[in-house]
């Protein structure tokens, strides 16, 4: 079972085995990624050496859009 | 009878109004809709927004739909959101779409209708170029059933560095952010669904929504 990575909308599957820091660098192109974006691993915030195993949702918080 | 206050009539609110208005004239709701905007449409405006003349924005929305939608009572207030003015503009009861375009009243608005309002649904949107968000905060009977707009995940509203527009001083122009209608369209959208959902179907059962028109992707969740 892979892991759930999550910017805003979008989703793309990730490798169990890989720190939040490295998926965030693999990943910050397509999930457009900010780099101040808090990580969270099923809702609860981690840093950047978190781990991730099978079955875990990584969301990278994006920001609320500020126009209108 | 719904109490509605939209906060701006620029990109989100110009294009949510007609839909949102079409919606309850038909469909014969009671319904007072006040909208709230100090800044005025000018030419440059129309490559987003949605207007039939120049003018203050409130008071040119506000003509423009009650000659559409007779069956609609509608109030112009053409003002900006500030802490003194939210005390006579916002009230328990209200149902407030907000289509400001800055996080400073954005966390305005969350404090007010978390801390000052016992009864109050709260849907609140904003874009960036090519995608946006919406949060939805409601409060019953005194308590906050969700998370206010402003909050831990959101620090970029919990701690705005943005101004709103009354705080700007003469000759200082808020910095001019390309936008897309695209996306305006597509947060206007997601708010007015969440309206649906809230007053007419089983009722939210999320507090924000993501979209991205590049991906066509949307995602709801609840924190």
């Amino acid at each position: 079972m892979a892991v759930t990575i999550i910017c805003g909308a979008n989703q793309q599957a990730g490798t169990p085995g890989m720190k939040v820091s490295e998926i965030k660098d693999d990943f910050k192109e397509i999930l457009n990624i900010a780099d101040d974006a808090e990580a969270l691993v099923n809702g609860v915030k981690v840093d950047g050496d978190y781990e991730l195993v099978e079955g875990d949702t990584l969301e990278f918080v994006k920001k609320s859009g500020d126009k209108g | 009878m719904k109490k509605i206050k939209v906060i701006g009539a620029g990109g989100i609110g110009s294009i949510l109004l007609p839909t949102l208005c079409r919606f309850l004239d038909t469909s014969g709701e009671d319904a007072v809709i006040s909208i709230i905007d100090g800044d005025s449409y000018e030419l440059k405006n129309r490559t987003r927004q949605l207007f039939s003349e120049l003018g203050n924005k409130a008071e040119v929305s506000v003509k423009k739909l009650s000659s559409e939608f007779k069956n609609l009572e509608f109030h112009a207030k053409p003002e900006y959101l500030t802490d003194k003015s939210a005390l006579y503009l916002l009230e328990d009861g209200d149902i407030i779409m907000s289509c400001v375009d800055n996080h400073k009243t954005r966390k305005l608005l969350s404090d007010f209708c978390a801390e000052e309002l016992d009864e109050v649904v709260l849907i609140s949107g904003g874009n960036a170029f090519t995608d946006g968000n919406i949060q939805i905060f409601i409060k019953q009977n005194g308590l906050n059933l969700c998370l206010p707009i402003a909050n831990e995940y959101h620090q970029e509203i919990m701690h705005p560095a943005d101004k709103s527009p009354n705080e700007l001083g003469c000759g200082e122009l808020i910095a001019t952010v390309p936008q897309l209608i695209f996306a305006n369209n597509a947060v206007a959208t997601l708010m007015l669904n969440a309206f649906y959902t809230q007053f007419y179907a089983d009722g939210c059962k999320y507090n924000e929504v993501y979209t991205d028109i590049i991906t066509n992707n949307s995602r709801s969740l609840t924190r």
